[in-house]
């Protein structure tokens, strides 16, 4: 843009593209060519006169009748030599035949009409009217202020950032051109098919309009405030620079919109729901994340048919349910969330069980219920365990409650009830609470001898003389 | 006099029991009172029926056989004394007393004591040696309510 116009612009009388203007437009004329200036004057006001008659076409030609088509060049400067002699030369369908070149005009000098005829092209390109088109371009190549101004404008990208608010009051970022009236380079009716529920984009259109444009976002360049060769691909496949700059932090979001889940080039949908300029959907809300997410073996997203409540394959739980359930503000948050602004999705369940809930809830006291009901049931079934094993029917011990004889009421029959049992000095004898003998054989095996009465003469306890006796 | 008051309570408070118990799993009990040439005060053989010492049968069998000697002794202090007498009364038997090691059975010579008084004794290292050439094994129990 600076070269084309340092072009135009810097170069002095006699070079340069606009070197060619008149002599009088450009610097005081010196006096050895003030007959050559006075004559390209006359001719140039002879041009513009015919020039305002059908501004629509060609170059017309100085003396010809309104409207006509120039065969010839008329303007002094004009080297039809320099394009390749009979070679036609011309833009917008103007002709210049080598032959009807003027001879007296210098050969190497400045091309207006190519001038022009370039101006107005791009004029056009840019969305100007034809009839404003050669106005402009005519100014241009007259007034080299008027093009320092005009020029500017038709080369530099007129997408302003803007936020455009939807039917919902909500605010979409876009890069809207009210010059090529589209938004994020989609057409407004193709604008409008890709979102249903988006703004207005009519009202965008006039908002964008207006005086106050909206400051581009930091370090914006002509095509786009992300300029590498990723963006661009992104940008021609139509993915809305929001999307585009979220990408950038993004590696999996980048990645997604690369892969394109639906596979359309003019409506992507690689966002998650719930992201700024995703469709939302509450359908699945795995829907929309990357291929890898979709199938719910994601790295560290949640499924919701492969985890519940901690457990692998198991049913729902009554934990999920009422997670599912739950208020927006009561839903744990999902392993990952893309957006700030994310409605509100039923949360999928979270690996582990015993994720953050806030206490009285009754999430919580269910999950409460379950732990302890849990831990019961594994204490039993150790429990039932360790019993079969030291309790077996095989197996006879002393019952529960049994104690050492020497610290029952038949301590002092201690000695003599050993030895009607044969037990030796190792052996323990023990009594049970309805009052039976119990010895132990060295094999570690346990023998009951019934009632101790029957193990003494007496039948009656020996009783104890020690400090605990008592107790008994 | 006082003095000889006094001795003749302390000794008269030390007591204890000497005990030979023989244990084995199927051996006939008789064969050992013959063998040994001594009355036991309890003899079992495996397998049959039991019966408590007022008379009562109880259920089930005697899983193995049994069978005991014993005798107290009062006012000596040496209780290993009375393990050596013993020892010297088996030591004639060792062929028959290792057949009952070997058949899987069990000789313990032990000594019963009250644990109301002091009492205490050394066994010298020639009687364990000789214990152990019998394979008996010496058992010490202490009855905190020692009743006769």
């Amino acid at each position: 843009m600076a070269s084309l116009l340092d072009a135009l612009l810097s170069a002095g009388r006699g070079g340069g593209l606009l070197g060619g203007l008149p002599a009088s437009w450009q610097y005081p004329p010196s006096a050895p060519e003030a007959d050559e200036d006075a004559e390209k004057r006359r001719q140039t006001a002879a041009w513009l006169a015919a020039m305002h008659q059908d501004p629509s076409h060609g170059l017309p030609v100085p003396g010809a009748a309104p409207g006509a088509m120039n065969p010839a060049p008329p303007l002094a400067g004009i080297d039809a030599a320099s394009y390749g002699g009979s070679t036609p030369f011309g833009l917008g369908g103007v002709n210049l035949p080598a032959a009807a070149a003027p001879q007296d005009v210098p050969a190497s000098g400045p091309n207006l009409d190519v001038q022009y005829q370039a101006i107005r092209q791009a004029l056009i390109a840019n969305g100007e009217k034809p009839e404003s088109a050669a106005s402009k371009a005519m100014l241009a190549i007259l007034n080299p202020e008027a093009a320092k101004t005009m020029l500017p404008e038709v080369f530099t990208d007129q997408a302003q950032f803007k936020l455009i608010k939807d039917g919902s009051g909500r605010e979409h970022p876009a890069f809207v051109n009210p010059r090529n009236q589209t938004i994020n380079g989609q057409r407004v009716a193709d604008y409008d098919r890709r979102d249903p529920d988006g703004p207005a984009t009519s009202d965008a259109l006039a908002r964008a309009r207006g005086p106050a444009p909206a400051a581009p976002l930091p370090g914006a360049a002509a095509s786009g405030p992300y300029p590498n060769l990723t963006a661009r691909a992104l940008r021609m496949k139509g993915v809305p620079e929001a999307d585009i700059a979220a990408a950038i932090k993004q590696p999996e979001l980048m990645k997604a919109l690369i892969n394109g889940n639906d596979g359309s080039a003019s409506a992507p949908t690689p966002l998650a729901p719930g992201m700024k300029g995703a469709p939302e959907s509450h359908d699945n809300p795995l829907k929309g994340m990357s291929p890898a997410s979709s199938t719910g073996d994601a790295a560290g997203l949640n499924s919701t048919n492969r985890i519940r409540d901690g457990f692998p394959g198991g049913a729902q739980g009554p934990l999920s349910a009422a997670r599912q359930n739950a208020s927006d503000g009561n839903t744990a948050a999902p392993a990952v969330q893309l957006a700030q602004h994310a409605p509100a999705i039923p949360a999928a369940p979270l690996p582990n069980p015993g994720g953050i809930f806030r206490p009285g809830t009754p999430e919580n006291d269910q999950w409460t219920r379950d732990f302890i009901d849990a831990n019961r049931r594994a204490g039993r079934a150790i429990g039932n365990a360790i019993g079969n094993i030291l309790h077996n029917e095989n197996a006879q011990r002393p019952p529960a409650g049994s104690r050492p004889i020497d610290q029952t009421p038949w301590s002092g029959d201690h000695k003599q009830i050993k030895k009607a049992a044969g037990a030796g000095a190792k052996d323990d004898v023990r009594i049970s609470p309805d009052g039976e003998v119990w010895a132990q054989h060295p094999d570690g095996s346990w023998t009951n001898f019934g009632p101790a009465q029957n193990m003494t003469g007496s039948g009656r306890p020996g009783g104890r003389r020690g400090k605990d006796r008592d107790r008994w | 006099m006082v003095t000889e008051q006094i001795a003749d309570e302390e000794t008269s408070e030390l007591r204890y029991e000497v005990r030979l118990l023989i244990r084995h799993p199927n051996i006939d009990p008789d064969r050992i009172t013959e063998t040994l040439g001594s009355t036991p005060h309890l003899s079992a053989m495996a397998g049959g029926v039991r019966k408590a010492p007022n008379g009562v049968i109880l259920a089930g069998h005697h899983k193995f056989s049994v069978w005991s000697y014993c005798f107290d002794v009062e006012g000596n202090r040496l209780f290993f004394s009375d393990i050596g007498k013993m020892i010297d009364r088996l030591e004639p038997h060792k062929a028959f007393l290792a057949e009952i090691v070997d058949g899987g059975g069990s000789i313990e010579l032990a000594v019963n004591l009250p644990g109301d008084i002091n009492i205490g004794d050394s066994l010298s290292w020639r009687d364990l040696a000789r214990l152990s050439a019998l394979q008996i094994d010496l058992g010490i129990e202490v009855f905190p309510d020692y009743n006769s």
